[in-house]
């Protein structure tokens, strides 16, 4: 039986060599690059660092930029760098957390009510709307609020928001893969639901998924940034970027960089990743693609017929 | 068109009312103490705190206390907050108008440098002024609102000191000055949203058919793109744009926070805080009946703008 | 002899290439077509072969950035590739118009059908807005669009695909062009209303003198309305003759196979013929002949593009082997 999955999965996520315009532009192995490097940093902070991102050294408090302290140090004299790293260990994770949550939710739903539609689809489609009338973060201060504040509320109240714009999304490509062919063939070979759903379906939406969870994330850096901001997320001592932002602007005047450290390193994650979605949008949708010149290509095939 | 209205409207209640048993709940399963946020951590004798929940009909069961919320709200009242000593609604009353004249700002600012940033870039499109156009959108929808809010203040307001670095003032003009700095800010942010869909929308439709046959009929290549392809792509831009408003409401919230306007915001984070249910219940909503009101408006208005659904 | 007339629009060695996500396409291969004044000029071909290009070509309406044209294409006496902007945007819609396949996607959703017939007339003419309206109401009436004062103010999707392709229709002769091309005009429209937008086209066609360009892979239309024949394969055009000749003596062996493959009435065999094989793919620049993996006749020779060459009065084909192979058919046509 395996052998006939070949036949199923009908769009790569790899595509064949022969494209003109490819996934990996110079803008996405860029912000790919960035990412990788942000990520590892973050994950070997306490080799990479010397300081510890909580043990106060009043005599630092507020230092500027030296070789002591690369970016400077907070109120109560922590390294700033090390913090930052620290941040984003809290920062990344807890995206991530939303995101994973929000998917693990939203694709099994999605693909039932596009899959089955009917009833499953109406109670799935009404819930989705009652959720969306609420604008995004005005639902995580409720949930928050709920929940009690913490990091851990806000990465579920947050996972919650996202679960129906992905839900959607899914419905609404299982509708179109549902009518295709290969469902007809896998249905007729006598496969279960769910087996058609995950094996075969699902791997169809891949794509497209795949380039709004890129973006996903994005949005959750942002949003657990802003829910930290204004003291609902990342409790003290941990401190996430929009945590530490919210501290640095008090000091604005002494040190800007304590509030704009933290804002610069969600600003290039945030562009990474949205780079990244986009490079990834662009190739599965060629329509909008920069395609090469006449003269680069030709080049490139007299280089090749010549070699 | 009166009976796709009649519909609509059905279906907000509807919502609305689901909305509001999620708003209730969410807000009631909070695991800290009301009565102490009454008492602000001060110590009461059991008399007191029975005479409290007494009067805030804590002493009822939940589903008792929704009805009681719920038929106050529905004639205009959200009941008493337990921290500030006063009613919500002249809580609300109080600081609304800041709020509503920031999202309004921003908006319009938002909507004014978009479209056309969105409409060139779609024109030049993976040009170098498409390019250069894109960064600039993209490094604001990267940048937190409040982060914007931050480096705005910090170079304007404390650095040029061309705008006050905080606080609002007394008129309705007045507070103009104050607001220009918060309504950069909150507008910047969804300039690179609606600017990007205007182009993705707008490059859709210069690939259409129709533009094809309006460049075939010898029309110049400016008018297909103004006269027949705008109003096409900006139909969905004005619905994203519309839930974009609804967004920018909390967007505000944080604005606010970052300039110490003295809006909604504030005292709905607070709330959240201090758990002072009824603040938090009537702001959020509030809002969301705002946010509906705001879809079902653009609904309307997409009829009207599209024959296809006014004369269904 | 017949008197010899001056060709409204003469398409030299016309070469498009094309940029595209797997590669560069080269979509056209050399096209030589002519159009004379008021003819009705059949373009036939399987999908692919490049009729649409041909005719977007001639209007110049590819993406500059993802096409290249060489060639020549003369309309009046000018090139029109080396034609400046201006100059294109008063040939097309006045001079040359054009109307597409699916009527539907090609009228603006958001425009009465009244407004954007309109449009073209003041494009072109300097006239009142009233007026525009009174001759759009004309227009509407010449194509059979009734009443056109209710009509004017009604959306696209309000009517049906034929009337649809009526207002397209109406939109191209607004300005009383010399030269329409259809580009699959009634693919979209049920047998019966094809044969009206048919009969239409050919109506307007001798009413006001217009040659119509009429691209289609349907040689029943061609049968039907054409009096000249174009037919193209993999992007050259491979046979050019009257539209009695193509039926009778086909020349090169693409077009007989085509026309063996109609089924006719009365016709009492088992299998339809059909062409083995598929088009080539047009990555490559050819140069050998590109019917050449599916033709009969192929020998050495074929390895060389084959030139045009002249077999008969206003007949001409693209193959080596029209005296050989062919040898019967090309006596009786040159007779």
């Amino acid at each position: 039986m395996m052998k006939f999955a070949g036949i199923f999965w009908h769009k790569p996520l790899i595509r064949s060599k022969k494209q003109e315009g490819v996934l990996f532009t110079v803008p996405m192995i860029l912000s790919a690059a960035v990412l990788a490097l942000l990520v590892l940093c973050c994950i070997f902070a306490p080799i990479i660092s010397p300081y510890s991102p909580t043990e106060q050294n009043l005599a630092d408090s507020l230092a500027l930029p030296s070789f002591r302290h690369l970016l400077g140090a907070d109120r109560v004299g922590r390294d700033l760098l090390t913090r930052l790293f620290y941040g984003g260990r809290t920062t990344l994770l807890s995206a991530v957390g939303v995101v994973a949550l929000s998917v693990v939710i939203g694709v099994p739903l999605g693909l039932i009510s596009g899959y089955y539609g009917g009833l499953a689809d109406t109670i799935i489609g009404r819930i989705c709307d009652v959720v969306l009338s609420f604008p995004s973060l005005l639902l995580a201060f409720v949930l928050v609020a709920g929940f009690g504040r913490g990091m851990f509320s806000a990465v579920v109240a947050l996972g919650i928001v996202y679960v129906p714009m992905l839900t959607r999304l899914v419905r609404s490509l299982t509708l179109v893969e549902k009518n295709k062919t290969y469902v007809e063939a896998a249905t007729s070979i006598g496969y279960s639901d769910s087996r058609i759903m995950f094996r075969h379906i699902l791997p169809n939406c891949v794509s497209t998924i795949s380039v709004q969870i890129t973006l996903d994330l994005a949005y959750a850096i942002l949003d657990m940034a802003s829910l930290s901001f204004l003291g609902l997320g990342v409790q003290p001592p941990t401190a996430d970027w929009g945590a530490m932002l919210d501290e640095g602007r008090n000091f604005l005047l002494q040190n800007p960089f304590l509030a704009l450290a933290p804002g610069i390193a969600i600003i290039i994650t945030v562009v990474s990743l949205n780079i990244c979605s986009d490079g990834l949008h662009q190739y599965f949708e060629p329509v909008q693609r920069k395609l090469p010149s006449f003269k680069k290509v030709e080049k490139r095939k007299a280089k090749e017929t010549a070699a | 068109m009166i009976k796709f209205i009649a519909k609509r409207i059905l279906q907000l209640i509807l919502i609305l009312f689901a909305a509001s048993v999620i708003i209730f709940c969410m807000v009631r399963i909070t695991p800290s103490d009301p009565v102490a946020s009454m008492t602000q951590g001060r110590r009461i004798t059991p008399e007191t705190r029975a005479a409290l929940e007494k009067e805030y009909y804590l002493d009822r069961s939940l589903p008792e206390q929704y009805v009681i919320w719920i038929t106050n709200a529905l004639q205009g009242d959200l009941g008493d907050s337990f921290s500030h000593r006063q009613s919500v609604n002249s809580l609300i009353a109080g600081r609304l108008p800041t709020t509503i004249q920031l999202v309004l700002m921003s908006a319009v600012l938002a909507l004014v440098i978009a479209i056309p940033v969105g409409i060139i870039s779609a024109v030049k499109m993976n040009s170098i002024t498409d390019r250069l156009l894109s960064i600039f959108t993209l490094i604001f929808v990267a940048s937190p609102v409040f982060l914007t809010a931050i480096i705005l203040m910090l170079v304007f307001a404390l650095h040029l000191q061309w705008f006050p670095s905080f606080g609002s003032g007394g008129s309705w003009m007045e507070n103009f000055r104050y607001l220009v700095l918060p309504s950069l800010a909150l507008g910047l942010n969804m300039v690179a949203l609606i600017s990007r869909i205007t182009r993705s929308n707008m490059i859709e439709q210069l690939n259409s058919n129709y533009a094809m046959t309006a460049l075939a009929k010898g029309i110049p290549y400016w008018k297909v793109v103004l006269k027949h392809c705008l109003k096409n792509a900006v139909i969905p831009v004005i619905t994203v744009a519309s839930i974009q408003i609804g967004s920018m409401i909390v967007g505000a919230v944080l604005v606010e926070n970052v300039f110490a306007l003295g809006g909604l915001g504030d005292v709905l984070i607070e709330g959240v805080k201090a758990a002072d249910y009824p603040v938090v219940q009537g702001i959020v909503l509030m809002m969301v009946v705002v946010f509906l009101l705001i879809n079902l408006l653009v609904d309307i208005a997409y009829a009207a703008i599209d024959p296809r659904i006014r004369l269904e | 002899m017949e008197p010899k007339t001056e060709n409204l629009l003469e398409i030299k060695e016309l070469k498009v290439d094309l940029m595209t996500v797997r590669g560069i396409v080269h979509a056209l291969n050399g096209v030589n077509l002519t159009i004379r004044p008021g003819e009705i000029h059949g373009l036939v071909g399987e999908s692919g072969s490049g009729k649409s290009m041909t005719s977007k070509s001639i209007m110049r309406l590819h993406n500059e950035q993802r096409s290249r044209m060489k060639g020549e294409i003369i309309f009046q006496g000018e090139d029109l590739l080396k034609a400046s902007k201006k100059k294109m945007q008063t040939v097309r819609g006045k001079e040359i118009s054009m109307i597409f396949q699916d009527p539907m996607t090609s009228l603006n959703p958001l425009l009465t059908i009244g407004e954007q017939i309109a449009e073209t007339y003041r494009q072109h003419e300097k006239c009142t807005k009233a007026e525009a309206k009174k001759k759009t109401y004309e227009i509407l009436e010449k194509v059979g669009i009734n009443p056109p004062e209710k009509r004017y103010g009604q959306y696209p999707f309000e009517l049906s695909g034929g009337l649809q392709q009526r207002v397209m229709i109406a939109m191209a002769i607004a300005c009383s062009p010399v030269l329409l091309i259809a580009d699959e005009p009634t693919t979209a429209l049920d047998v019966t209303i094809q044969a009206q937008i048919l009969e239409l086209l050919q109506h307007l066609s001798r009413d006001m003198g217009m040659s119509i360009l009429l691209i289609t892979h349907n040689f029943g239309i061609v049968a039907e309305i054409c009096d000249r024949v174009s037919v193209m394969y993999a992007g050259r055009v491979v046979e050019t003759c009257d539209t009695k000749t193509i039926f009778r003596h086909a020349a090169h062996p693409y077009s007989k196979a085509l026309i063996d493959s109609i089924p006719k009435i009365g016709m009492n065999v088992e299998y339809l013929p059909t062409i083995p094989g598929a088009p080539p793919e047009l990555f490559e620049e050819n140069q050998a002949c590109p019917y050449l993996p599916r033709c009969p006749y192929q020998d050495e020779l074929c390895r060389q593009m084959p030139p045009e060459q002249v077999c008969g009065k206003g007949h001409t084909a693209a193959c080596h082997h029209l005296r050989s192979g062919n040898d019967g058919a090309n006596q009786e046509a040159r007779q």
